[in-house]
């Protein structure tokens, strides 16, 4: 127990009657009591208030054994006591004076306890206020609201009904009670608009009454007539509206009841009105935090890419924006595909958070987007990004890692903006972190020196943001090695979004402080289908599925997207050769048939028909197109006329290190 | 002074799933502008020639026909191109493409040579 002032000054004063026969002073030793000995020099109970006691010689005997005590006297206060006393001889004066002391303390005890009472009052309003004030989450703070007043009303029990609003726009009440258990409350309805209640909840003014049940107003509505069966008894009764003090609307009310009657005082009114005046600052603060929690969770999440199809990869992305706190809006992720061919990954965090840190995140996710299509490589597009960051945004940085697979050369080039490593683990399960410490974040840094490494089929990649890692309770390095441990769990299950979402609960104990994002790539082992077989009827309907059948099948070749578009279309166009002329005479079009492999380095794509192709038109100079954009677009072309039909046969060389199969 | 375009034609797209092909006509001033949508294949070739047939019986001054929403474009696509430049000499043929899509088999035929290709709509509409 810290001192109370009172007590503190009085022993001050009490030293000064410890004085010899010439006015002397005489040292004055202190003994501190303990709860038992406080409550035996009292008589009864300590903590009555400010007492001075002269104790008997037996008291004592015991409580100073063996010690010559001159004189003595004890000091009583609320939790504490303290027994002073002197062995040298003391003076009649102080016998006097001490009386005379004890005269006064008597009265002033109860001053004094007044006085202590509306001083932590104070100090309650005061700390509870800070608190308040600086508490966004909704629920924790109008509870320590309720608490806190109900204390310094002297309540039996307190209640505080507030409205919220949802995301629909509907309004809807909730409340806290303090001092019983909220099943005392839980069978009634919710408080209306009645008589006793409306003045609060119209925001009109505070309603105190003695007795309520006495109260004109009171009992004039149904069902209940008064109080429901059941309900506490009340008969005190305190209420203060709750109002914003931007908007002025009536955010909630204060409800304080006690069974017996004239407990509350203008002084509880006034205590209760200037808690219901924190209350509403802070219930204000916490609605515009949440909308614009809200806010920065809506804008990054519009700002999420559309993932692709990687051809030959699985790609797991995840974006959780912080669960709790305000820590919402600077993490990003994105996959960008490139007309070479490769696939560009990206991942990044925005220092800050918040609607601003959202939208710097658009700005940098665009230019790094920009620089990525341009086919910059990794260092270039992360130099040319800080650069623009540095410019744009005042005292900002981001941190980047940005890795680019090239599926042709089987490899990952990357460089890191002061970024965590990313995760690759090797197919046989070694796992290892990548580029870590490369270079300064984006906006600050002006070199990105990239690396590269083989990235072969069966291979994983696994790129994250800190809020995955960090926690308030873990230390990061920590958290990374159970990242790294559950990696390996994810990589062998057979659904790895459900393997995430289990690992990212573990990490974060299902509540994560910070945003998260997550791009995680599996190569896959199996070399994609390498053969292509259709058959249909020779009709211009059946060619859109055709085209659409050979553009998949092409683009898991592993060619440039260049040229598996020309493959599409030289098929294409021996196709509609055949659709147009090789069944012409007939009534009923015949079969067309359409091959594709990849074999040694080479694709080729073979059509077939069995009709009689009519010789061109010679006036029909525009048809003729057809076959010379075949010639030019595929590497090789060779036409078969045969007795029963046409076959064409068309070839691509494609690079012999995309052939997957050839480890797969 | 022209009719209005009656109607926007839609032919399904079949397997994209996406945008649905298909051609619209539209004027612009004293230039007719064709957009045409989605694979221009020998699906949607014929009906490519119908806008040309129509637009050209309202004789303007020029005829945009506007590629920048062709996802594919064949052979049988290029030969209406070719056409409409080569049918109505009165009227001047300008086409729109931008992509490689359309740009690469355009000058792979070296179409480019023969037809006034504008890389946007603007540029297109321009005063020649």
């Amino acid at each position: 127990m810290t001192g109370q002032s009172g007590f503190d000054d009085l022993i001050d004063a009490l030293r000064g009657t410890f004085v010899g026969s010439e006015g002397e002073l005489v040292e004055v030793k202190t003994l501190r009591l303990a709860d038992a000995e406080r409550r035996r020099l009292a008589g009864g109970d300590p903590d009555e208030g400010l007492a001075l006691v002269v104790p008997g010689g037996v008291l004592l005997d015991e409580l100073l054994p063996g010690v010559p005590v001159s004189a003595a006297v004890g000091v009583l206060s609320r939790g504490e006591g303290v027994l002073m006393f002197a062995t040298d001889p003391v003076s009649e004066r102080h016998r006097a004076l001490v009386e005379g002391a004890g005269l006064v303390t008597g009265p002033v005890a109860g001053l004094v306890r007044e006085l202590h009472a509306e001083a932590s009052v104070l100090d309650l309003l005061h700390s509870v206020g800070r608190e308040l004030t600086a508490q966004l989450d909704v629920d924790r703070l109008v509870q320590k609201a309720t608490d806190a007043a109900t204390k310094a009303t002297g309540a039996e029990f307190g209640a505080f009904f507030y409205n919220l609003v949802d995301e629909l726009g509907e309004s809807y009440t909730l409340y806290t009670i303090s001092g019983v258990p909220r099943e005392a409350f839980s069978r009634f309805p919710m408080p209306r608009n009645t008589a006793v209640f409306g003045p609060t909840f119209d925001g009109v003014g505070t309603v105190r009454s003695p007795d309520i049940t006495q109260d004109p107003r009171f009992g004039r509505n149904a069902p209940y007539h008064g109080m429901p069966e059941d309900h506490l008894p009340v008969r005190s009764y305190l209420a203060v509206p709750v109002i914003s003090p931007t908007t002025e609307e009536v955010l909630g009310g204060f409800f304080f009841g006690h069974p017996q009657a004239d407990r509350f005082t203008a002084r509880h009114e006034f205590l209760a009105e200037s808690l219901a005046r924190y209350a509403a600052i802070a219930l204000d603060n916490a609605r515009l935090y949440e909308r614009e929690r809200i806010f920065a969770t809506e804008l990054s999440r519009s700002m999420l890419p559309v993932v692709p199809d990687v051809s030959g990869a699985d790609v797991v992305t995840r974006y959780l924006p912080a669960t709790t706190g305000s820590k919402v809006g600077g993490d990003w992720f994105d996959v960008i595909p490139l007309s070479s061919g490769s696939t560009a990954f990206v991942i990044g965090d925005v220092v800050g958070h918040g609607v601003t840190a959202a939208t710097i995140m658009g700005q940098i996710r665009t230019a790094i987007r920009s620089y990525a299509l341009l086919e910059l490589a990794p260092s270039e597009v992360l130099r040319n990004v800080s650069q623009l960051a540095a410019g744009l945004f005042d005292a900002s940085f981001v941190t980047c890692f940005y890795a680019v697979h090239d599926p042709g050369r089987r490899n990952l080039t990357y460089a890191n903006a002061g970024h965590l490593p990313a995760v690759l683990i090797a197919p046989h399960g070694e796992v290892q972190q990548i580029g870590e410490a490369l270079a300064q974040p984006l906006g600050v840094g002006s070199e990105f020196p990239q690396r590269m490494t083989a990235f072969p089929p069966g291979v994983d990649l696994v790129l994250y943001t800190d809020g995955l890692v960090e926690s308030r309770t873990r230390d990061l390095t920590v958290g990374i090695e159970w990242l790294l441990e559950g990696i390996t769990r994810v990589r062998e299950a057979p659904d790895r979004e459900a393997a995430w979402d289990e690992l990212i609960s573990e990490l974060t104990l299902g509540r994560h402080d910070d945003d998260i994002a997550l791009i995680h790539v599996h190569r896959h082992l199996d070399p994609p289908a390498a053969e292509f077989h259709r058959r249909a009827d020779a009709t211009v309907d059946e060619l859109a599925g055709l085209r659409s059948g050979l553009t998949q099948w092409a683009a898991g070749l592993g060619m440039t997207v260049e040229r598996s578009e020309d493959l599409v279309l030289a098929s294409y166009e021996a196709l509609s050769n055949s659709v147009e002329h090789a069944y012409r005479d007939d009534p009923r079009p015949g079969a067309v048939e359409v091959h594709g492999e990849r074999h040694r380095g080479q694709v080729t794509v073979t059509v077939t028909d069995y009709g009689t192709w009519k010789v061109r038109d010679a006036t029909d100079t525009l048809r003729g197109r057809g076959l010379s954009l075949i010639g030019v677009l595929a590497d090789h072309t060779t036409t078969i006329h045969r007795d029963n039909g046409t076959t064409v046969i068309l070839t691509w060389t494609v690079d012999d290190t995309t052939e997957d199969s050839a480890t797969g | 002074m022209f009719e209005t375009p009656d109607s926007k034609i839609q032919e399904p797209s079949g397997d994209d799933g996406g945008a649905a092909d298909g051609v619209t006509l539209e004027k612009r001033d004293e230039a007719l502008v064709l957009r045409v949508t989605g694979a221009l294949d020998l699906s949607l070739a014929p009906k490519l020639r119908q806008f040309v047939d129509r637009a050209q019986r309202l004789a303007p001054s020029v005829l945009v026909i506007d590629l920048s929403e062709v996802s594919f474009l064949a052979s049988a696509g290029m030969a209406e191109l070719v056409r409409a430049h080569r049918s109505t000499p009165s009227i001047a043929v300008r086409v729109v493409a931008t992509g490689r899509v359309t740009v690469r088999p355009l000058q792979l035929t070296r179409l480019t040579d023969e037809l006034v290709i504008a890389p946007t709509l603007s540029a297109a509409l321009a005063p020649a």
